[in-house]
């Protein structure tokens, strides 16, 4: 883990951007990222017996970080939320590492009765995210959360410091909009 | 300041709010909103999206999308050599079975966890061996299926080499004629399947690979998901919603109905129209798609096969069927006739009955099919009737057929179903329904009879004839059929009251009502007589198993006269000189509850020798044996009584070698299991009369054995309870009479302890409560603190 100079400068960061600042969150991400990555990249290449359950993932990553007293528990939902970035560009750039191999399998549906955005790839979704994040930012960063991420309800809520009830909403319209911005005929 | 924010914001801005509102109002609420018009269009075409949405983007669902789900190393016996795809529903992957000298590739579908419903999952752990059984060349076999650890569903079926049906015609450019025999190929795979009550409920393109050979194989089926179905609407208006795969599922699919054969043949109806999307115009073949694609699936044809023939006959140049106009009436009467059946198919899926009638529906030629269909109902009405009638009084007869009679009460049951599945079928086949769950019920465990003795399923099965035949008579009261089914029901139920539910009351109304609907015939025929007899004997009995035995006098001997007044023929008749044997020894056995053993003895001696006439009538009888055993023993008990000990031994010696004989055929049967305990009882009470204590004992534990056995294969119900008890009490006495006080009030703390159980239950009876128990406890305290001689020398 990061050197004890780095570990207070995590929690220091951590205290800033709980305080509101996005300033701290993408430094943190800069220290982080490549510890968490390479935890995602183990899932992503099977070595761990997950069923993509990615918030267990990062669940056992902060429980981690709070047992070498790196972190605080008060700071897990934050936390979480930055492992949701992390894990966003780490699939992104599997997806794309994946399409340049030339042996990369075909894409089969087991069960073809699925919705149509079933089908779109992860890079589609990426950018409906980054289409979505220019018209709303906080609505993307809750389908960050949510969809890469798979954090719960309530902890989104603690980060964004808003109720419940109100990010519920705000992933159910913002799901809605992303539904819509995959459809085919949006190319 | 709203004004500022992007139109897409404010759209979703009114999402939000709507969302406060009743899911089905949404619509509605946001149309009503004084909002600009675009940002309210705009809102209503999101909010168009629906639960799809909610299914395209889980929660968490980012993983699966990129392709990251771990590759296990092993799937059940499998070991994982390769992922062939992956998919929103989970991913397959190439799997290889070592087992000895054998081996072979398989792909192996691992459904991710909340991507299908647990009622689909349901289904298709309950269809598997069926889908398991389904062998044809043009169909992918399914070999396996279970769950991985993580409790993900896995189907693991054969590894076909091959390529979508849609990258084939774009690799091969294949010819017309190629292409309509790869159509009739994939039709007689799901022909095959449709004779085998597989509906497969998602033909498309993408479900029919072409291996290497160039030969279609259908995949997936069985798994298609009506369950998503219902939960998705499509959405309304903006052209593209629906879960289906687009343009291959039927309309009423669509609108949340499940599969049925009739979807298949639409989607494979669009299959032909996207094979043949190209050629030349061909009025011919677009009438075969037009009628395959009918919006009502009365229109269609009527099975997969009429379709392929068609195509057949288009392609060999014949004229087809879809051409001629006429028949569409023959059709939808068809159809109309055969909802039974194609409903039968989809939802229960495995019902032999239904195999008929859709392997019907396969082969008929459409003039001929109602009355084929007419004939076929009625082979299955004979079939049903003559296995649980002929069949099985039959079998019974077999050494060991236990098993055998399960099969065929399981199969019964299933011809049953399907017959009284349509509410509007006949009054009779109803009451031949009804009368056959009657039979079912009585050979899984209402009946006196040698029985599978499982009283739960038997009260089950009862329930359904008491639908059945209630609605049949009250229809008809004056129709003979209905009425006596109705009384041979009441007579059953009233049993099982009686005997298995402790329900005495509800007998003894069950049994007087009986009576009153054979009154008419009670003279004409044996059966009747012989019901309306045992009606009246039920009465009787009521009151015994209450503890009324004076009043159970009256009812038994106008049981007796009623017989004596019979014409011979009928008096001589098997069936009631059964029942006549039976109302002699319960008669008998009043006087003796009665204490008056000498007025018990003659009605005794005559049941024996009744039974010992019916027996050189059908020598090896079980049921027979069981009653002769029965009457015997119950002589024993009142020359017992009469302090005759010789002679009762001798008559229980005979019981008890013909209950052993029974048991020895037939371990599994209950019926020989329940006889054993009964005189076996008494062979203890008698042997400890006459001082043979330690044969006495013997044959107590003999006993006692046969009655746990008895209690655990009734799902622990009052009435063996109830009995068990009894015969502990007896066997304490013999202790007792032996001299071993200590195991005698041991026997007696156990029964207590059963009778106080049924009492918590509410269900002790009257003759429980002031003789058997009350005895009892009297003894216990005057003979059990400390164990003692507290009852003088005997008792």
């Amino acid at each position: 883990m990061a050197d004890g100079g780095g570990d207070f400068h995590v929690r220091a960061l951590l205290a800033e951007w709980r305080g509101g600042s996005r300033d701290a969150r993408d430094r943190l991400f800069g220290i982080l990222y490549g510890e968490l990555s390479q935890a995602a990249a183990a899932m992503l290449r099977g070595e761990r017996n997950v069923s993509l359950a990615v918030g267990d993932l990062v669940h056992e990553t902060i429980l981690k970080l709070i047992r070498l007293n790196e972190i605080d528990w008060q700071d897990r939902a934050h936390f979480l939320a930055l492992t949701s970035v992390m894990m966003r560009r780490a699939l992104v750039e599997h997806v794309r590492a994946k399409r340049r191999d030339k042996r990369d399998h075909q894409k089969v549906e087991l069960i073809t009765n699925i919705p149509d955005a079933g089908n779109a790839d992860l890079d589609e979704i990426n950018d409906a995210l980054d289409r979505l994040s220019r018209i709303d930012r906080e609505r993307a960063e809750v389908v960050e959360m949510r969809y890469f991420g798979g954090m719960e309800i309530a902890d989104i809520a603690v980060v964004l410091g808003l109720s419940e009830s109100t990010v519920k909403r705000r992933w159910q319209a913002a799901r809605l909009w992303l539904y819509e911005a995959l459809q085919p005929a949006h190319g | 300041m709203a004004e500022s924010r992007p139109l897409d914001a404010q759209a979703m801005d009114l999402l939000e709010q709507a969302m406060d509102q009743p899911s089905g109002t949404r619509a509605d609420w946001i149309s009503a909103q004084e909002v600009s018009p675009p940002v309210r269009d705009r809102a209503l075409q999101l909010l168009g999206g629906g639960a799809s949405a909610a299914h395209a983007l889980m929660t968490g669902g980012a993983p699966s999308r990129a392709g990251a789900a771990a590759i296990p190393e092993r799937i059940g016996a499998y070991r994982i050599t390769g992922l062939v795809g992956q998919g929103g529903m989970g991913a397959v992957y190439r799997g290889e079975r070592a087992a000895g000298d054998f081996e072979h590739t398989v792909a192996i579908k691992v459904i991710r966890p909340g991507a299908l419903s647990g009622a689909l999952i349901e289904r298709f752990r309950r269809e598997r061996q069926t889908l398991a059984r389904l062998a044809h060349p043009n169909i992918a076999r399914l070999f396996d299926g279970g769950e991985t650890a993580a409790g993900e569903p896995y189907i693991v079926m054969e590894f076909v080499e091959g390529r979508p049906l849609a990258d084939w015609r774009d690799a091969e450019t294949p010819g017309r004629d190629r292409r309509l025999d790869l159509f009739l190929s994939a039709a007689s795979a799901l022909a095959f399947a449709h004779q085998n009550l597989i509906v497969h409920g998602d033909v498309t393109l993408a479900n029919i690979l072409v291996d290497q050979a160039g030969q279609p194989r259908l995949i997936d089926f069985g798994i298609s998901s009506p369950a998503l179905a219902s939960e998705v609407t499509p959405a309304a208006g903006d052209g593209r919603g629906g879960i289906h795969t687009p343009g291959f599922a039927a309309p009423e699919r669509i609108a949340g109905s499940p599969s049925t054969t009739l979807s298949d043949v639409y989607s494979l109806g669009k299959v032909l129209a996207w094979l043949t999307h190209g050629d030349p115009a061909d009025p011919e073949m677009a009438a075969i798609v037009a009628r395959a694609t009918a919006d009502d699936p009365a229109d269609r044809y009527s099975t997969v096969e009429a379709l392929r023939e068609d195509v057949a006959a288009h392609r060999a140049g014949l004229p087809v069927a879809a051409m001629n106009g006429g028949r569409g009436y023959v059709f939808r009467k068809f159809v109309t006739r055969h909802r039974l059946a194609v409903g039968a198919a989809a939802t229960a899926g495995l019902m032999l009955v239904a195999a008929l009638i859709v392997t019907l529906a396969a082969n008929a030629r459409a003039e001929a099919a109602r009355a084929e269909a007419e004939a076929r109902f009625q082979q299955t009405r004979r079939i049903a009737t003559t296995m649980l009638f002929d069949v099985y009084n039959e079998v019974s007869k077999v050494q060991g057929s236990t098993a055998a009679r399960e099969v065929l009460a399981k199969t019964g049951l299933e011809y049953l179903d399907a017959l009284t599945a349509d509410p509007d079928a006949p009054l009779d086949v109803r009451v031949e329904a009804g009368r056959g769950y009657v039979r079912l019920a009585q050979v899984t465990g209402s009946g006196q009879q040698s029985q599978l003795g499982k009283a739960a399923d038997a009260n089950v099965l009862l329930k359904k004839a008491d639908a059945v035949l209630s609605r049949a008579y009250a229809e008809a009261p004056e129709n003979a059929a209905a009425r006596r089914a109705l009384a041979d029901l009441r007579i059953e139920q009233s049993g099982v009251n009686l005997y298995n539910n402790s329900e005495i009351d509800l007998a003894r109304r069950q049994a007087i009502e009986t009576q009153k609907l054979l009154e008419p015939f009670a003279r004409l025929d044996a059966e009747a007589a012989r019901i309306y007899a045992t009606a009246i004997q039920a009465e009787g009995d009521a009151w015994g198993w209450d503890g009324e035995y004076a009043r159970s006098l009256e009812p038994f001997q106008r049981a007796e006269a009623f017989i004596a007044e019979l014409p011979s023929n009928l008096r001589d008749d098997t069936g009631v000189m059964k029942a006549q044997s039976a109302i002699l020894r319960l008669h008998a056995e009043a006087y003796q509850e009665l204490k008056n053993p000498a007025a018990a003895l003659p009605p005794t001696d005559r049941a024996v020798a009744i039974n010992e006439t019916l027996l050189a009538r059908a020598p090896g009888s079980p049921e027979v044996t069981r009653k002769l055993a029965l009457s015997l023993w119950y002589r024993a008990v009142i020359l017992s009584a009469l302090d005759r000990d010789r002679e009762a031994l001798a008559s229980i010696d005979r019981s008890v070698a013909l209950a052993r004989g029974l048991r020895a055929r037939d371990a599994a049967d209950r019926g020989a299991t329940q006889v054993l305990a009964i005189v076996g009882e008494v062979r203890a009470m008698v042997l400890g009369d006459l001082g043979r204590f330690a044969e006495a004992y013997a044959m107590g534990d003999e006993v006692l054995a046969a009655h746990r056995q008895i209690v655990a294969a009734s799902d622990n119900a009052a009435g063996p309870r109830r009995s068990m008890a009894a015969t502990i009490k007896s066997l304490g006495g013999v202790y007792y009479n032996g001299g071993r006080y200590a195991a005698a009030c041991g026997q007696w703390q156990d029964a207590r302890n059963i009778y106080e159980g049924l009492a918590r239950e509410g269900r002790l009876t009257g003759h429980d409560r002031k003789e058997a128990m009350g005895e009892m406890l009297e003894w216990m305290a005057k003979a059990c603190s400390p164990p003692r001689r507290g009852l003088g020398p005997a008792i």
